[in-house]
């Protein structure tokens, strides 16, 4: 029915995610290969359909919190919940505003530059990145179903009771609620008959829809960033032959012959086959390397052979001279892709984060009053993991990447540079003095995305429960 | 007479550390360690390298389990029970607690070292590369001191923990013989029955001392490797300040061995220096990453649990009722934190040292002849300090580095987990 679409760079790389954000219902019309009137309006209604059914039961939840305002151990459990459904709204929101940039962002790799010598490398880290991005999205929807699962459990046990405050005698009562998963306000009965199974079911679609539409643009976000980290691993993996290649222009090095055999059989890897090589010469674009066999810039004009003391022939020292451009202009790529995604991504972290940490403080209240293992606890408990998690899953990779871009100063000095060219010395120096300032993502410039978030988060979390126990 | 103590000192060189009677002129790198293999081996925690199959390896293992049942079950059993029986009162748990907690830890450090076996052989090796040979006196000299500094902090380190646990033995004096130095129950006997006493007593004398000293190795042990790594920094730092006079030696030294061809000039052997100094660099950064990966979990539980011990042993100096009835309990108290304080402080020392003297490399790069050199020859005194600028430090499971600011941290927390408890207990 569906004609296969034709996606190139991080689309298709990201194609599973991008299919089951659209089943999630967000607000992602591009990358169809059937753009009829017909079939983008039927798009379009099923979207608005799921944002229609998802804002309807968060606004009955607001409801519910503002009818049981009185008593503050339920105000506060209540507050919980709806802070804790505010990402998924934040998030659908955020998406339909900003879907031009996350186009964008998509698009960033869609034309990337390539060197015969290093195809190998790179379509290397390229399945790398591929199959940790497989691996990001099967644990998140496993994580996701698993956390639908126990909270529709947890349901079942303990008593189905609300607390009120009693206006009189001041102390508090409790009062019989339906046993549905969340507290929320329906205009019809919901204790027991049809009105039940209906919220019920109609909570199980809540839930599950709500923490996929959060979880996957989160996934979105880190495979982005995975797939930057494995493009800088490759970069830092070419640094040592690039050496070579530029130190067997000027001196004599014995075996340049190997330099230069591109491997075409690699036991270890499937080679993808989306990868359009383009062999018609040296290099895929002219252009890309800027330079022409009509004798463009000065120094490149001599290509006879009795100036290189190794006897390359014109073809393999132009491959020599060309490498180190490749590198640059695939780190400046590497560049503007983080770039984009900061630009992307940054304020809904930001929101995120802000939700969260009001989230965790009254959570942290809520920790003081447990006396057992009973189901609060549990839900306390589960609560505080779940939110800790997400902000985990966006600090880890945010990590990961500073580490790598900070780490190929340290590749790039531990290769044997000292007996390369003074162009490869020239180039380790600017490589070093680029690369001490590592790539960071921002929440829209107020914090860094890196473990000292979740630390200073995680470490704030501990502080109000040290201080709030001590208020008991 | 000079052959009498030559042989005297061939006879007793087993029953003494490496270092202790032979010369140190050959500087050899196990010098460094020898004091701590020597303790580990005399415990018989050291690596059992003999094959399997010999009536060697057995008999060592057999002398291993027997010193941990002596020195870490046993005692940890009868700890366990004192505890248990007292449970009801958590005050009364907390106190007891801060003992069992630092000794078991020495033996889970111990398991750790085990399970990084590889690691910390592939380091000591690592240590005899040829990059780390000294070549000239003043080299010698350097790494000489750093020898002396390694293994003055284990002797030191260990000789303070021993007396401060001796005045633990002497508690059960002062207070009539009534409780043993460390309160153990057992559930099949009484413990404060006469011969029963005795023979836990005795045991006590020979345990508590055998723990401080595999302690103090397991801490030492990382503050001597990095002890080595700041001696060839300092070597390092030497190399570049002094290039010109070490081309010149060399140059000198090719003359006298018939080497010199004449064709090589003054500016080969000035870069033949250059880049034997960054490959010197290159190595001491690989060394440090790996000595980083070999210890990095052992000090990252090491600095969480000093910060819970820390506190416990605070609320343990509060809970004293009578203090001056009591003074050997202070004192005992008070000497235990202070071992405790320096037990963090050691290796947060050396891994500030390790900034400070990478930090230093920068400066040594600039304060050599540099003004005599062509442009081409600098570039390698340009991308040295381009690397420079990001110094080398240790870390402690990513999340800590090795540092003197980590160490106020760590007292920052000890301390508000110190006040927050007393305020419960209250």
């Amino acid at each position: 029915m569906m004609t296969k679409v034709k996606t190139q760079g991080l689309v298709t790389d990201l194609m599973p995610c991008i299919r089951l954000l659209q089943a999630a219902g967000h607000f992602l019309f591009n990358y169809h290969a059937d753009t009829s009137g017909m079939n983008m309006l039927l798009r379009k209604i099923y979207s608005s359909a799921h944002a229609v059914l998802i804002v309807v039961h968060y606004i009955c939840m607001g409801i519910n919190m503002a009818q049981y305002k009185d008593e503050v151990n339920e105000l506060t459990a209540n507050t919980i919940t709806v802070l804790f459904f505010a990402h998924s709204i934040i998030k659908l929101a955020f998406f339909a505003f900003n879907s031009k940039s996350f186009y964008r962002t998509l698009a960033v790799w869609n034309q990337s530059n390539s060197h015969p010598l290093f195809t190998e490398s790179d379509a290397r880290y390229h399945q790398i990145s591929l199959s940790k991005m497989r691996r990001l999205l099967y644990f998140i929807c496993g994580m996701t179903v698993f956390s639908v699962i126990s909270w529709v459990t947890l349901t079942f046990f303990g008593e189905s009771v609300r607390m009120i405050a009693s206006k009189e005698t001041n102390e508090t009562l409790t009062e019989p609620a339906p046993r549905l998963p969340l507290k929320a306000w329906y205009p019809f009965k919901t204790m027991s008959g049809g009105g039940y199974v209906f919220a019920f079911i109609y909570q199980i679609y809540f839930l599950l829809f709500s923490m996929a539409l959060a979880n996957l643009l989160d996934v979105i976000f880190c495979s982005w960033l995975i797939f930057a980290c494995e493009q800088l691993q490759h970069l830092k993996a070419i640094m040592k032959p690039l050496m070579e290649l530029s130190a067997a222009l000027d001196t004599y090095r014995p075996n340049t012959a190997e330099l230069f055999r591109v491997s075409s059989t690699d036991k270890t890897e499937k080679v993808p086959d989306a990868v359009d090589m383009d062999i018609r010469g040296i290099y895929s674009t002219q252009q890309d390397f800027g330079m022409t066999l009509r004798g463009a810039g000065g120094k490149l004009q001599n290509f006879n052979a009795e100036n290189n003391p190794n006897g390359l022939t014109a073809k393999q020292e132009m491959l020599a001279r060309s490498a180190i451009k490749y590198w640059v202009e695939r780190h400046k790529h590497v560049v503007r892709l983080v770039a984009s995604i900061g630009d992307t991504y940054g304020t809904a972290l930001l929101f995120h984060m802000l939700v969260s940490t009001i989230t965790l403080t009254l959570l942290a209240y809520q920790a003081t009053k447990i006396n057992g293992i009973n189901v609060y606890a549990f839900s306390t408990i589960g609560y505080l993991v779940y939110t800790l998690g997400q902000v985990f899953h966006f600090c880890i990779f945010g990590n990961r990447l500073i580490e790598e871009s900070s780490s190929v100063m340290e590749a790039a000095y531990s290769c044997q540079w000292y007996d390369g060219s003074e162009e490869a010395k020239t180039f380790v120096q600017i490589v070093c003095q680029q690369c001490q300032k590592a790539m960071t993502i921002s929440g829209a410039k107020f914090f860094n995305v890196s473990l000292d978030l979740f630390a200073s988060v995680l470490g704030a979390v501990v502080t109000y429960f040290m201080v709030l126990i001590q208020l008991k | 007479m000079k052959m009498l103590i030559q042989k005297v000192k061939e006879k007793l060189s087993p029953i003494f550390p490496y270092g202790v009677l032979e010369s140190w002129d050959d500087l050899d790198p196990k010098l460094y360690h020898a004091v701590h293999i020597f303790w580990l081996k005399f415990y018989g925690l050291w690596y059992n390298n003999y094959p399997k199959k010999s009536i060697k390896f057995w008999l060592n293992m057999m002398y291993t389990l027997l010193v941990l049942w002596l020195v870490c079950f046993f005692p940890g059993i009868g700890e366990v029970v004192y505890l248990l029986k007292r449970r009801d009162n958590i005050g009364d748990v907390a106190e007891g607690l801060y003992l069992f907690l630092s000794e078991m830890y020495t033996y889970f450090k111990v398991l750790v070292f085990w399970l990084n076996k590889d690691k910390v052989i592939s380091l000591q090796k690592f240590l005899h590369c040829k990059e780390f040979k000294p070549k000239e006196p003043e080299h010698k000299e350097i790494i000489r001191k750093s020898i002396r500094k390694a293994r003055f902090v284990m002797t030191s380190y260990a000789t303070m923990c021993v007396g401060a646990v001796s005045v633990g033995i002497i508690l059960p004096l002062t207070e009539n013989f009534d409780i043993l130095p460390t309160n153990v129950e057992y559930p099949f006997f009484d413990v404060y029955k006469n011969p029963t006493y005795a023979y836990l007593y005795l045991h006590h004398i020979y345990y508590k001392p055998a723990t401080c000293i595999i302690d103090g190795v397991m801490d030492t042990i990382l503050a001597a490797f990095v002890a080595s790594a700041i001696g060839q920094i300092e070597i390092l730092a030497f190399n570049l300040r002094n290039f010109d006079v070490l081309a010149e030696r060399r140059r000198k030294r090719a003359i006298s061995d018939n080497k010199y061809i004449g064709k090589y000039t003054n500016l080969y052997f000035t870069k033949r220096i250059l880049k034997e100094c960054i490959l010197l660099h290159n190595s001491i950064i690989r060394y440090v990453s790996v000595i980083e990966s070999a210890f990095s979990l052992a000090s990252a539980l090491q600095f969480m649990l000093s910060v819970m011990v820390l506190c416990l042993i605070g609320i343990q100096f509060l809970s004293i009722e009578n203090p001056t009835s009591h003074p050997m309990q202070m004192v005992w108290m008070a000497i235990y934190l202070t071992c405790m304080l320096i037990e963090v402080f050691i290796l947060c020392w050396f891994g500030n040292e390790l900034i400070w003297k990478s930090n230093d490399l920068r400066q040594a790069a600039f304060d050599g002849p540099w003004r005599n050199l062509n442009r081409k020859t600098c570039m390698f005194i340009i991308i040295f300090m381009e690397r420079c600028k990001r110094p080398m430090r240790l870390s402690a499971g990513k999340i800590f580095t090795l540092s003197l600011d980590t160490y106020t941290v760590l007292i920052n927390w000890a301390y508000k987990a110190f006040a927050v408890m007393r305020n419960m207990k209250k």
